[in-house]
């Protein structure tokens, strides 16, 4: 009567080989926070219904962990958009103009700015508090996908698909609940 | 007893019947708190008081929740705020729900080619729109795209964006889990509007009571209700005020009966002194109500200490009576005395009953009227009441040896002296922090509310103005079009800086003529088609994306004027009826300003506009003015009312050195009062000066009966005897008064009590020795 422990012994020897073959969303997340800051060029396309051509932006992405990203876009128009926790500056250069919102108040805003930064920063609590979250690829090549949970945000965004390699982020696809729909791809350049 | 003795009991009992008629039929109880806020001299302070009384701003509750956490709390904030709607008892009814600001929302983007401000006409030529075009792409590429996306069709030249900064522009309290919350996130917030006005007072306390059992229904375990505004306040000082009244009333007549009592240890000469009492009570409540109409609940009150100080005059002739004598001629006797006493007692009161406060004039008519029934009943009634063999009676004098105690007070009189110059010394080094400008002190509001109000205020960022310009005008449209002529050049003072911001009514509802004008910008649809289309020339905006632009265009440039009633029970209603409302023959609207930094160069930008009834005006100061101003005509009353006394004792004793002994103890007392109130960190209100007002009368009492030359033996024992149980129920009256809750009642109260207990020792050092 040993056949029984052995087999147990068995499965439990065999249970940490079996978990590291699958990429889990904790481990990503644990790459992603020892990330202190990143610098990037991206490129976006948004693809609108009001629009009868896509819209390409383009320009910097700086991260600063914890919660500090900015975006400077250079074309079409310069213009800095600068998010810190949940504030959200925006200085538009050509018309001299700046405003500051509290992504708090709008449920679209805050959709993209979390979705984001909680990423950015590893910070899985803060995804689920928003998102039904999944992980699906390897370590060299992952996706996340962020469900909305709030009834306001599904009004304004289906699904947010961030993908990367590694520590990193390399594309970010937002579907609208309107249909419109944003790719970004982002290249890292350390300068 | 005889035909003018039977005459005298006629007209007595008379005048009685008539005072108890008077109240039975006519007596009504107001607890209007503005009758202990000045009478306004001028008209701005006139419209500022009334506004104070019954205007938008009086109507508003502010319901903070706390003691749970904050999901919790967000929760029982939208049940509230579901249950009071419910009730139909409150119009505006706001709690950071996105859901109940709908109609705000609703109404600014139906609207919004009549308020925004950026509707002038080049904003809808080609280059104007092709502007507007630009931006908005501009916009589609940042991240406040997903914002403006949903509206872009109908709103490309971006109204709607201009609307909705300025309403954010007027900070709001911070918002968590879709409710408001104080800065701290400790505690839910909501605005709500009464639907009655702030002065009814039944359906200010229905209104408050439905807030309180809302929330006992919804509240989680644990979780608190907070309540306040001037609605909430007035109701429910209302309750403390009579609860305050009745008990010391009760305190005091219960006392003094059983003081009288142990004194006289018969019931008849105890039943015989309620006699002058409840004529003193009858003849000067009667005689507030014929003056004024409702009699404040706050006079009713002070009518306590005047149960004490009546009291005494029955108490000098029954105790100054020797054994077994008639009283008649014992009235006989002290009757030069007692009409000194009870006339220089009323005449102290000419001072309140001269006042322009409506407050303190009544206590002044219910002290006057009060003291002269009493005396005189005391010396003309009282007498013949009483059996001609007198009473039976036990205390003859004091249980102590009167003559000792009595000659070491005077021994002492040197201490009076050196109190008195110690008193003046303190009162001098207090020098400008003597009084109590604030206008708040006159409220009678338990302090603790008024720390609740200042905190929930504070919370829900509704600003403390000082700085307001207030636009005066035949109609509202004029009051309207005059307060958007001094926006420019408020917009103008923002651009340099000497203010932070305003608001005013024509935001939200601007006059019909500059809606007009507005209007007036729009082209038709035709030409504002071909101009579109021009302007979005080479943009890739999609062919017909903007058919909802032309048809709200279309709309508004046909369809009416915004006016109030559209506003319906909406925020933004609600503002423009606090801002914009009518004031006896005229209209005035409120600008209200913040982050003032330069009022010198604020004022002589807006001086142009001086002659079209626009005006700044600085609250503190008008406040400030109004209180300085009652303060100093209160001071000149007093002097006017020492110099009545002073003449009346004079005329009394035909004495300077006795007028000189009977004034000095009372000035003692009032001034080391003062200092001694001074001293304990307190400043002076009208209140204290009402208390020590009656000090001086009850004092002079004490010093007149003090230095009244004894006749037969054992009088002077019997007249110490008698000022010891006067002081005693002056005293005990004064005490329950103390013991109120509401501060004004209690500052009456104490300032009395200490009062007394001084003017009683210092006319005893200062009483005249016996040959």
């Amino acid at each position: 009567m040993t056949r029984g422990p052995c087999a147990l012994a068995l499965i439990l020897a065999l249970l940490p080989a079996v978990a590291s073959a699958e990429f889990k969303l904790s481990e990503l997340m644990q790459l992603l926070a020892a990330v202190p800051s990143a610098r990037a060029r991206f490129t976006e396309t948004k693809d609108m219904a009001l629009l009868n051509k896509p819209l390409v932006v383009t320009g910097r992405l700086v991260y600063v962990r914890p919660d500090r990203l900015e975006r400077h876009v250079l074309t079409p128009n310069e213009e800095r958009v600068v998010i810190v926790g949940s504030e959200v500056t925006v200085e538009d250069r050509a018309r001299g103009r700046s405003r500051t919102f509290s992504s708090a108040a709008h449920p679209a805003l805050l959709a993209l700015v979390e979705s984001l930064r909680a990423t950015l920063a590893g910070d899985l609590a803060a995804l689920e508090r928003h998102f039904a979250v999944t992980l699906e690829g390897q370590r060299d090549a992952w996706t996340l996908v962020l469900v909305p949970r709030d009834a306001q945000m599904i009004q304004a965004i289906v699904r947010i698909r961030i993908g990367g390699v590694d520590g990193s982020v390399r594309r970010i696809e937002i579907d609208e609940a309107s249909g419109d729909r944003s790719v970004t791809s982002i290249v890292e350049d350390p300068r | 007893m005889s035909a003018r003795e039977r005459a005298v009991i006629a007209i007595w009992l008379a005048v009685l019947v008539g005072c108890g008629a008077w109240l039975w039929a006519r007596l009504v109880v107001t607890t209007d708190l503005s009758a202990f806020l000045p009478v306004a001299s001028t008209r701005t302070q006139a419209l500022l008081v009334q506004q104070l009384r019954d205007g938008a701003v009086s109507r508003m509750m502010l319901i903070g929740i706390e003691g749970a956490e904050g999901v919790a709390l967000a929760q029982t904030s939208h049940r509230l705020a579901a249950r009071l709607e419910h009730s139909q008892l409150f119009g505006m009814l706001a709690n950071g729900d996105p859901a109940r600001l709908a109609a705000d929302r609703d109404a600014v983007a139906q609207w919004r080619y009549v308020l925004s401000p950026a509707v002038v006409s080049g904003r809808f030529t080609a280059p104007g729109l092709r502007a507007a075009l630009e931006e908005d792409l501009d916009l589609l590429a940042s991240p406040l795209g997903a914002l403006i996306k949903r509206t872009l069709p109908e709103d490309p030249t971006g109204e709607l964006r201009q609307l909705a900064a300025l309403l954010a522009g007027q900070r709001g309290p911070r918002s968590q889990h879709d409710a408001w919350f104080s800065a701290d996130g400790s505690r839910a917030l909501l605005i709500a509007q009464t639907r009655a006005p702030g002065f009814d007072l039944d359906a200010q306390r229905r209104a408050t009571s439905a807030v309180r059992d809302a929330f006992a229904e919804v509240a989680p375990p644990g979780a608190r209700l907070l309540v306040t505004g001037p609605g909430v306040f007035a109701a429910e000082s209302r309750q403390v005020i009579a609860r305050d009244a009745e008990r010391a009333t009760l305190i005091t007549a219960a006392g003094i009966v059983l003081l009288l009592f142990v004194v006289y240890r018969a019931w008849q000469p105890v039943a015989l002194s309620t006699v002058p009492v409840l004529s003193g009570l009858a003849g000067g409540l009667a005689a507030v109500s014929a003056w004024f109409g409702p009699v404040h609940a706050i006079t009713i009150a002070f009518g306590a200490i005047l149960i004490g100080e009546a009291v005494d005059y029955p108490t000098y002739l029954f105790a100054s009576a020797a054994r077994g004598e008639d009283l008649r001629v014992t009235r006989n006797r002290i009757a030069a005395t007692l009409r000194l006493a009870f006339l220089t007692t009323a005449c102290s009161a000419l001072a309140m009953l001269l006042s322009d406060f409506r407050g303190l004039a009544q206590l002044g008519v219910l002290t006057m009227a009060g003291i002269l029934a009493a005396g005189l009943t005391t010396q003309y009634v009282l007498p013949l009441l009483a059996p001609a063999s007198g009473f039976p009676r036990k205390a003859e004098r004091p249980p102590f040896d009167a003559d000792r105690v009595l000659s070491m007070m005077r021994r002492g009189s040197m201490a009076a002296w050196v109190l008195l110059a110690a008193a003046v010394l303190v009162i001098a080094a207090h020098g400008d922090a003597l009084w109590d400008d604030d206008l708040g002190s006159l409220n009678p509001v338990p302090m603790a509310a008024k720390a609740l109000d200042r905190d929930l205020r504070a919370d829900t960022g509704a600003p403390d103005v000082r700085y307001v310009v207030i636009v005066q005008a035949p109609d509202r449209e004029q009051a309207l079009q005059q307060s958007e002529r001094a926006t420019t050049l408020l917009a103008t003072a923002v651009e340099r800086g000497l203010i932070g911001g305003f608001d005013l009514a024509a935001r939200w509802l601007p006059s019909r003529q500059m809606q007009q004008a507005r209007l007036a910008a729009l082209p038709p649809a035709d030409a504002l088609q071909a101009r579109l289309r021009e302007a979005a020339a080479g943009l890739p905006f999609r062919d017909g994306v903007f058919a909802p632009f032309l048809a709200a265009v279309e709309q508004a440039r046909a369809g009416p004027l915004l006016d109030r009633a559209q506003l319906g029970d909406t925020a933004l209603g609600a503002r423009v009826d606090a801002l914009l409302y009518r004031f006896e023959a005229e209209w005035i609207a409120l600008v209200p300003l913040s982050g003032v930094s330069d009022p010198v160069a604020l004022r002589s930008l807006l001086v142009p506009l001086g002659a079209s009834g626009v005006s700044l005006v600085d609250l503190k100061a008008e406040a400030d003015t109004l209180v300085a101003g009652y303060r100093a005509q209160s001071l000149r009353l007093i002097a006017i009312g020492l110099f009545c006394v002073a003449a009346l004792v004079y005329a009394g004793t035909r004495s300077l050195s006795a007028t000189l002994r009977t004034l000095l103890p009372v000035v003692a007392a009032v001034a080391v009062t003062m200092a001694a109130l001074l001293a304990a960190g307190q400043r002076l209100t009208i209140f204290h000066l009402a208390a020590l007002l009656l000090v001086v009368g009850v004092g002079l009492n004490y010093a007149l009966f003090f230095n009244r030359r004894a006749t037969i033996a054992g009088d002077a024992e019997r007249t110490l005897l008698a000022l010891l149980v006067a002081a005693a129920a002056t005293l005990l009256a004064a005490l329950a008064l103390a013991a109120s809750r509401t501060p004004l009642l209690g500052a009456i109260g104490t300032t009395a009590a200490l009062g007394t207990a001084v003017a009683f020792a210092t006319s005893a050092m200062l009483s005249r020795k016996r040959p």
